[in-house]
C-alpha cells in the first residue's frame, strides 16, 4: 500500500469512529427525549410532585442547590488557582496540592456523599439540606473548578506580569487588573461547564440534601420558615435525586413518566449550559481582543 | 581559557546616573555575578555585550530589582543617592523611575490606551486631559502616533512586532523614568524595525540615561557612547565604545569582538 493510500485509509477510519461516536450519542439523548417528551408540559414544571407529577420543587432546588454550590466553590477554586499559578508556580506546596486536587477530582462522589452525611447532618447536626447539600457539592466541585481556572490563567503568557512589575505595579494588582480579565472566558466556561456536572450530581446529594421535597412558598421571603423557597436549612431533592428516587421506590401507577420527564429536563438544562458556556465565553472573547 | 584577574575599566567622569559597588549575584549556591562596580553616565547609552551567560542580562535586571525573586542581591546600587538596593525601599516607585524593556515586546491584550496608562495611574492620579497629552507625547517620541493615527482604542496585539515593541517602550516612559533598561529590546525584530528602535533611543538619550544589553555587535557599535564587556560573571572591561572597538584593552574583548568565542 503506498503513503497516499495509507492515509486515506487512516482518514477514512479515524472519520468512522467519530461519526460513531457521534451517531451514539445522538441515538441515546434521542432516545430519552422521545421517551420523557410526552410527559413534558407546562403543569409538569409548575406544579409540586405532591400534587401529582410535577417536579417545580425539585427544578428550584437544582437551581438553587447549584447557586449556593457556586458560590461557596468559586471563591475557594480561584484563590486556590491563584496560589498554585502565579504565587506558589514550582513550589513544593504547589506540587503536593496539585496531587491532593487530583485524588479529590477522582474521588467517587457517593463517598463524598456520605463524608458529608457523617461530617454535615450528623456531627455538625445540619441535618438533610440544602447547605449540607450545597458544602457537599463544593467538595465534589472544587478539583475541576480549581483546574479549569488554573487552566484558564495559565493560558495567559507569563510576559503580562513581567510587563506589569516591570512599570512598577504590584503582582497583586496585575493579576487583578491584567491577568484575570484576560483568563475571564476561559474562567466562564469552566465555570458553566462545572455547573453541568453539579446540576446532574445525585449520589453526593442523596445523604446531604436529602430525598424529600417538602413544598416550597414561593412567596415566603423569611428564610427562617420550612416553607420558605429559600430556607437553606430545608431539605431539598434535587432532579437527579428525584429520577434516582422514583426509580428505586417506583411508586405509584406514574413514576416511569415522571423519571422520563425528568431525566429530559435534566438533559435539556445540562445542554444549555454547554451551549451557554461557549457563547459566553465567545463573546467575551471577542470583547477583550478587538 | 582566560585570565579573569586582569580587568579595565575605564570610566568618565561625568554626571552619574546610576552606580553599582561591588554588586553580586548568588542563585542558591552559585555565584552568576562577581562583585561588579561599574558607573553609567548620565544622558549617555551604554551596551552591555558579552558571550551567552556573561552576567549582562543578569546584571541589568538588578538594576530595578527585577531579580529579587529569584536570587540573592549583594552590594550596593546607587541611583539618586540612595543605594536602591535595599529591603526597605518601595521598588514599586523605583520601577517608575527605572524602566526597562524586554526581548519580547510584552504588551497587555488590551487597548493601547489601558496599556500606556495602567502603570501610570497606578503611581499618581492624573487628569484625563494630562493623561490624553501625556500619551500622546510619548506615542510621538517612539514615532507611533502618527502610524497609529492617533486611535488609541485599538488591541495593542493587532500592531507589528516592531510597534508593539516601540509601544512598549512608550509606556515605560509614561512615568518618566531617569534610567531606561533595555535587554537585547531588538534581537525579535526584522531590520526595519530594529532601526527604528535605534533611531528612537538615539533621540531619547538626550534626555534619558539607556543601559542596553545586546548581543549585536554592530548595534552596541552604532548606538551606544560606552561599552562594558562581561565574561563569565564579571566585568571585564568598561570604555567609550569607539575605543572599546577599535582598540580593545584585554585580549578576551578582542577575541570577542572578532568573533572568536561567543
Amino acid at each position: 500500500m503506498n503513503r497516499y493510500r495509507t492515509d486515506k485509509f487512516a482518514r477514512g477510519l479515524i472519520y468512522t469512529i467519530v461519526g460513531a461516536i457521534i451517531a451514539l450519542i445522538a441515538i441515546f439523548i434521542g432516545y430519552l427525549l422521545v421517551q420523557g417528551w410526552s410527559t413534558i408540559s407546562w403543569s409538569f414544571l409548575t406544579t409540586a410532585s405532591d400534587d401529582g407529577l410535577g417536579i417545580r420543587d425539585q427544578l428550584f432546588n437544582s437551581l438553587y442547590l447549584l447557586i449556593l454550590t457556586l458560590l461557596l466553590s468559586f471563591p475557594i477554586a480561584l484563590g486556590s488557582a491563584i496560589a498554585l499559578t502565579i504565587y506558589g508556580k514550582k513550589s513544593r506546596f504547589a506540587a503536593i496540592a496539585e496531587m491532593a486536587i487530583q485524588a479529590l477530582s477522582s474521588l467517587p462522589s457517593i463517598i463524598i456523599g456520605l463524608f458529608g452525611f457523617l461530617l454535615l447532618v450528623l456531627k455538625f447536626k445540619i441535618g438533610f439540606s440544602v447547605l449540607s447539600g450545597a458544602i457537599a457539592l463544593t467538595f465534589f466541585n472544587l478539583p475541576i473548578l480549581t483546574q479549569s481556572i488554573s487552566l484558564a490563567i495559565a493560558t495567559v503568557p507569563e510576559a503580562r506580569m513581567t510587563a506589569g512589575v516591570s512599570l512598577g505595579v504590584s503582582k497583586w494588582h496585575t493579576i487583578t487588573k491584567v491577568i484575570l480579565p484576560e483568563a475571564m472566558p476561559g474562567m466562564i466556561s469552566g465555570i458553566v461547564l462545572s455547573a453541568g456536572r453539579v446540576f446532574g450530581e445525585a449520589a453526593a446529594l442523596i445523604y446531604t440534601a436529602g430525598q424529600s421535597a417538602p413544598k416550597l412558598d414561593y412567596f415566603n421571603w423569611n428564610i427562617f420558615d420550612a416553607n420558605s423557597f429559600l430556607n437553606p436549612l430545608r431539605p431539598a431533592e434535587t432532579l437527579a435525586v428525584h429520577i434516582w428516587k422514583v426509580n428505586t421506590e417506583g411508586l405509584g401507577a406514574n413514576a416511569e413518566a415522571i423519571s422520563k420527564g425528568t431525566i429530559v429536563i435534566l438533559i435539556l438544562t445540562i445542554l444549555a449550559f454547554n451551549l451557554l458556556a461557549r457563547q459566553l465565553s465567545r463573546r467575551l472573547q471577542r470583547k477583550i481582543y478587538h | 581559557m582566560y585570565d579573569t584577574a586582569e580587568t579595565y575599566l575605564n570610566f568618565p567622569d561625568l554626571t552619574n546616573a546610576l552606580t553599582t559597588k561591588d554588586l553580586t549575584v548568588k542563585y542558591d549556591d552559585t555565584l552568576a555575578l562577581h562583585p561588579c562596580s561599574a558607573v553609567f553616565p548620565k544622558n549617555r547609552i551604554t551596551a552591555l555585550i558579552g558571550p551567552s551567560g556573561s552576567g549582562k542580562s543578569t546584571f541589568l535586571r538588578c538594576l530595578n530589582r527585577m531579580n529579587d525573586e529569584v536570587a540573592t542581591i549583594g552590594g550596593q546600587i546607587v541611583f539618586d543617592d540612595t543605594n536602591i538596593n535595599d529591603r526597605k525601599l518601595n521598588v514599586y516607585q523605583l520601577r517608575q523611575q527605572i524602566g526597562m524593556l524586554f526581548q519580547q515586546p510584552n504588551p497587555f491584550a488590551r487597548s493601547i490606551r489601558f496599556n500606556l496608562s495602567f502603570g501610570l495611574l497606578e503611581h499618581q492620579k492624573i487628569s484625563n486631559q494630562d493623561l490624553q497629552q501625556r500619551m500622546k507625547q510619548v506615542l510621538s517620541m517612539v514615532d507611533l502616533w502618527n502610524e497609529l493615527d492617533g486611535d488609541l482604542e485599538r488591541n495593542a496585539l493587532q500592531l507589528s512586532g516592531g510597534q508593539q515593541q516601540r509601544l512598549c517602550l512608550a509606556r515605560t516612559l509614561m512615568s518618566m523614568p531617569q534610567v531606561l533598561l533595555l535587554d537585547e529590546p531588538a534581537s525579535a525584530l526584522d531590520p526595519i524595525s530594529t532601526a527604528k528602535i535605534e533611531a528612537n533611543l538615539l533621540e531619547l538619550k538626550q534626555n534619558y540615561t539607556i543601559i542596553i544589553v545586546t548581543h549585536n555587535l554592530e548595534q552596541a557599535a552604532r548606538i551606544s557612547d560606552y561599552t562594558a564587556f562581561f565574561y563569565d560573571g564579571q566585568l571585564m572591561e568598561f570604555d567609550a565604545t569607539a575605543q572599546l572597538f577599535i582598540k580593545p584593552h584585554l585580549a578576551m574583548t578582542d577575541d570577542y569582538l572578532s568573533g572568536n568565542f561567543g
